[in-house]
């Protein structure tokens, strides 16, 4: 059964450079709890913290409320799936899925069975008295992930497994992966750059930037409130415009943007005066007849690319601004042509403001 | 340095890290330093009667020193040592230049195989037998004598063996193979294409050996010009088997030394040596800019 | 163009055949004189073709007797260097320290040095700093300083492949450094290992200038040919050239078919 993870105040350094700084996040006990964040930005670093490769330069690592700090790696109930897989090249499948039980002690024939219902776990029948170098990417896979499900653990680490696969498989085993964790009710902590991979399978999602925790939420929060302009760039597309606050009406505010005043969400209550940015998201984004609505934007069109189920069209406004939007294939979009020129609106229901930050790395 | 202990504490456990320092502090305390700054500490001092160690007369001196840069037959004999060591080297660079070449980029497929066995097994039979088999050769009644008599050059046998060129030749034989081995294994990381690119643009083998294949192959070119070098200078058995009587080389005075016990002298000129040999490899180092790191690999 | 392509071909076909001839006839020649029964070890004049001279070095009781002592030193040489061939190789591939490259410098330097210097400082220091009289053990210290080097060079070739997740994966699955070393990093260090061995064993066996400085009044194989060489010789010699000859041939036959499987296992 799955145990909870707690990560208090945690900060790693190497030399000048914090790889991780302050991180705090309680993984619930049977959870899918992924980290999402760009390359470089200590996912790995992370994980490597929770399965006790290293202990934090600072801060509190929890799992079932035990302390582990100063535990090795071999005491910790985890079992980590390692960015390149880590087989063991000069044994068989089942040497391999029988590792971790074989140096806990475990008799050879309680040994087999285990390892032969675990072979059936990942589906790998038949592969059993091959060697790894043998077998398929996905096959693998599923070896890495039947030798650290061998041992029982309670939390299961998982560092991009998936990125070397090909999409077709990896649509496959993201399923499976998903399918295991229900089954096994342990506790997954899945780190991927791939914000779909993120957003589809886990119940909670952490958002990184470079060494910083931005946002911890369900997926739909993630997507539909971000929290900071980093997680609102990083995950999903968007559509940015920058100004000031001109005024403020409740939950929302009014931006005075050099392609006119816009009104929007405030969730960081911002006040007046201050600059922010704000995010639109292209599916939000629609056009209008009426003249006079609000949040009123004209434009020209100035590419349209067709995507089968809709089309992505790049607006400019008058200003030079860009923008994009969606036009469904399913007959109510109205027909557009390049260079026409078009009035696009927005909800106000569908767009924040956000103080800006550091989003160039996403 | 809590760090370093921390990581390796971590990566290797305590008799991991256990066994490093005993088996390296054994080595290069008790086999590499200790024997060394022994034998240094020797050469400084001066020949005593056993119940003088240890007393007033033994104090630390240059004499040793002295005594060789002093002697004229001595200099004589480490100067002849070390230019017939450098012909040997420069003889072996250029038999076996081409031969590591053309093995590692020219030949192709199971040739390969053969003639690397070709190179390996000469390499492999013992120095002793290499040089015995050029004592046969050049013996009074050897082969080349009797190939010479029955062509009519010479009427009497010749004795090859009176100066320097028989261990010159037979020193040659027995260490030229160290040469070809590092140049090929260098040599064989040099990518094909690169040949191939500059034949395309024209240049000529000339060129392409001065620009391309040298540059590459310089720390093999390195390595064996400072092993053959070392053997060369270093030999004992090539002087005793194939040197005259009448012509000492420089291993051959430290023998005698030892053999006279008079072990300070023998030591300062085994010190005068191996400076000998590690000047050789700086210069080699520094000729052909590599590290000391890529000598080895 | 075709013509001049095929000139340089036979130049280099010459050449090669020069090379290997210079390279094989002498021991060529040597082979066959073992088999003359002439009592001079020459080709000329050929007496008759005969084993005697086999009989005659089986006879040679301070050969075997060399040859025995040669075991032992190999032996233990192999037990010395490989082990702590083994611990240098981890100490420059797995420790990440500032001295580093002069450590590694300092270990491989026997290499560098000739054998007659560490042939006589190892007889120094064990003979009149131990109270140990030149023998069998200061041959096989004074061997093993720089075969140390070879086996550690040999070692660490491979362990630098090392793919160190496979450890960490291991440690995560709950084995202990003990097990990690026995069931992960010494499998894949093994063909190192062994080709160590190997490489070991023979570089003692075939050792002449540190044994001889170190030795003393005792004998292996190389100082006992050297001795009948300086003085009168025998065809016996021969024998034992042949005896040698073959034995290397095989050696290197197998030693170069067991690199080959390795190479084609790695790529
Ligand atoms: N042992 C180390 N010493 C020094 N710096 C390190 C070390 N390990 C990681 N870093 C640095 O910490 C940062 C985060 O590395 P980490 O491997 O955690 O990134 P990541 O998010 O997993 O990236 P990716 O998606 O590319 O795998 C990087 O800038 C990296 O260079
Ligand atoms: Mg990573």
């Amino acid at each position: 059964m799955g145990q909870d993870v707690e990560i208090a105040d945690v900060s790693m350094r190497f030399g000048d450079f914090y790889a991780a700084r302050d991180i705090n996040v309680h993984i619930e006990a049977g959870e899918f709890f992924s980290f999402l964040g760009p390359s470089g930005c200590g996912k790995t670093t992370l994980l490597r913290l929770v399965s006790g490769f290293m202990d934090p330069t600072k801060g509190q690592i929890k799992i079932g409320g035990k302390d582990m700090i100063g535990i090795g790696s071999n005491n910790r109930p985890t079992a980590m799936i390692f960015q390149n897989l880590a087989l063991f090249p000069l044994m068989t499948v089942m040497e391999n899925i029988g590792f971790g039980l074989e140096v806990r002690g475990m008799p050879k024939v309680e040994r087999i069975k285990k390892v032969e219902e675990l072979i059936e776990l990942v589906d790998l029948f038949g592969t059993g008295n091959r060697y790894v170098s043998e077998l398929s990417g996905g096959q693998m896979q599923r070896v890495a992930i039947a030798r650290a499900l061998a041992v029982n653990p309670a939390v299961l680490l998982l560092d991009e497994p998936l990125s070397a696969l090909d999409l077709k498989l990896r649509h496959h085993m993201r399923a499976e992966l998903r399918n295991i964790q229900r089954r096994t009710g342990v506790t997954f902590i899945y780190i991927t750059h791939d914000q779909t991979e993120a957003l589809t399978m886990s119940d909670r999602v952490g958002v990184m930037s470079i060494g910083k925790l931005e946002q911890v939420a369900v997926p739909d929060v993630i997507y539909n409130n971000p929290a900071t302009a980093f997680v609102a760039s990083f995950v999903g597309e968007t559509n940015r415009l920058q100004g000031t606050i001109s005024n403020i009406d409740g939950e929302y505010a009014v931006l005075n943007t050099a392609s006119g005043p816009f009104s929007c969400k405030n969730p960081q209550r911002m006040s007046k005066g201050e600059e922010g940015t704000i995010f639109i998201r292209p599916e939000t984004v629609f056009m209008t007849k009426e003249s006079n609505a609000s949040n009123l934007l004209a434009c020209g069109i100035q590419n349209l690319s067709f995507e089968g189920a809709y089309a992505v069209v790049t607006l400019k406004t008058e200003q030079g601004q860009l923008l994009t939007m969606r036009l469904n294939n399913d007959g109510t979009a109205p027909s557009v042509k390049a260079d026409e020129n078009v009035n696009v609106t927005f909800n106000r229901e569908n767009a924040f403001v956000l103080k800006n930050g550091d989003s160039s790395s996403a | 340095m809590r760090d370093f202990w921390k990581n390796a504490l971590r990566d290797l456990g305590k008799i991991g890290v256990a066994y490093i320092i005993i088996t390296v502090g054994i080595w290069l305390v008790f086999m590499i330093l200790i024997p060394q700054l022994i034998m240094f500490d020797y050469s400084l001092r001066p020949m005593l009667a056993l119940r003088d160690i240890g007393g007033p007369k033994d104090v630390w001196t240059l004499k040793n020193y002295i005594v060789f840069f002093t002697n004229k037959l001595h200099m004589a004999i480490f100067f002849k040592t070390i230019w017939s060591s450098f012909i040997v080297t420069l003889v072996a660079l250029a038999i076996c230049y081409p031969i590591a070449f053309y093995l590692a980029k020219v030949v192709r497929g199971g040739k390969v195989g053969l003639l690397m066995l070709g190179l390996i097994i000469p390499y492999w039979i013992n120095e002793l037998l290499r040089l015995f088999a050029w004592q046969l050769i050049l013996a009074d009644s050897g082969i080349l004598n009797q190939l010479l008599i029955l062509l009519g050059i010479i009427v009497d046998p010749i004795n090859f063996r009176a100066g320097n060129g028989a261990v010159i030749l037979g020193m040659t034989y027995a260490y030229i193979l160290f040469m070809v081995f590092p140049i090929y294994n260098v040599m064989e990381s040099l990518d094909r294409n690169q040949l191939d690119a500059a034949r395309d643009l024209g240049a000529s083998w000339l060129r392409i050996h001065r620009r391309i294949v040298m540059p590459h192959a310089k720390p093999g070119i390195a390595v064996g010009c400072t092993m053959t070098f070392m053997l060369a200078a270093g030999t004992v058995a090539a002087p005793q088997l194939l040197g005259s009587p009448s012509s000492f080389w420089f291993t051959q005075v430290i023998n005698t030394n030892f053999e006279c016990a008079n072990w300070n002298q023998g030591a300062a000129y085994a010190t005068v040596l191996m400076l000998l040999c590690m000047i050789f490899m700086f210069i080699m180092l520094k000729i052909f800019k590599v590290g000391l790191k890529e000598l080895t690999q | 163009m075709k013509s001049s392509k095929s000139i340089f071909r036979i130049v280099v076909g010459a050449y090669l055949a020069l090379f290997f001839a210079y390279m094989f006839l002498p021991l060529i020649f040597m082979t066959i004189i073992a088999f003359n029964a002439n009592e001079v070890p020459q080709i000329t004049p050929w007496k008759g073709f005969t084993f005697m001279w086999f009989g005659e070095l089986a006879k040679d009781e301070q050969m075997w007797k060399a040859l025995l002592n040669s075991f032992i030193v190999a032996f233990s040489v192999v037990a010395i260097s490989v082990p702590i061939g083994l611990g240098g190789a981890l100490l420059l591939t797995r420790l990440q320290f500032k001295a580093r490259d002069f450590v590694y410098g300092v270990l491989v330097s026997p290499i560098l040095t000739p054998g007659i210097i560490l042939g006589i400082s190892t007889f120094l220091f064990w003979d009149s700093y131990m109270n140990v009289p030149g023998g069998l053990w200061t041959a096989i210290l004074g061997q093993a300083t720089f075969i140390t080097s070879y086996c550690m060079l040999l070692i660490m070739s491979r362990a630098q492949r090392f793919d160190l997740t496979q450890e960490e994966a291991a440690f995560d699955l709950g084995a202990s450094h003990r097990q990690v070393f026995w069931k992960i990093t010494l499998p894949f260090l093994r063909p190192a290992l062994i080709s160590s061995v190997a490489l070991a064993f023979m570089q003692s066996f075939d050792n002449y200038n540190t044994t001889l400085f170190a030795i003393g009044v005792e004998q292996t194989l190389p100082i006992y040919i050297g001795t009948k060489l300086r003085s009168f010789i025998s065809p016996a010699m021969n024998a034992l050239a042949v005896v040698f000859i073959a034995l290397t041939i095989i050696g290197a036959i197998t030693y170069e078919y067991r690199r080959r499987r390795e190479l084609i296992k790695i790529r």
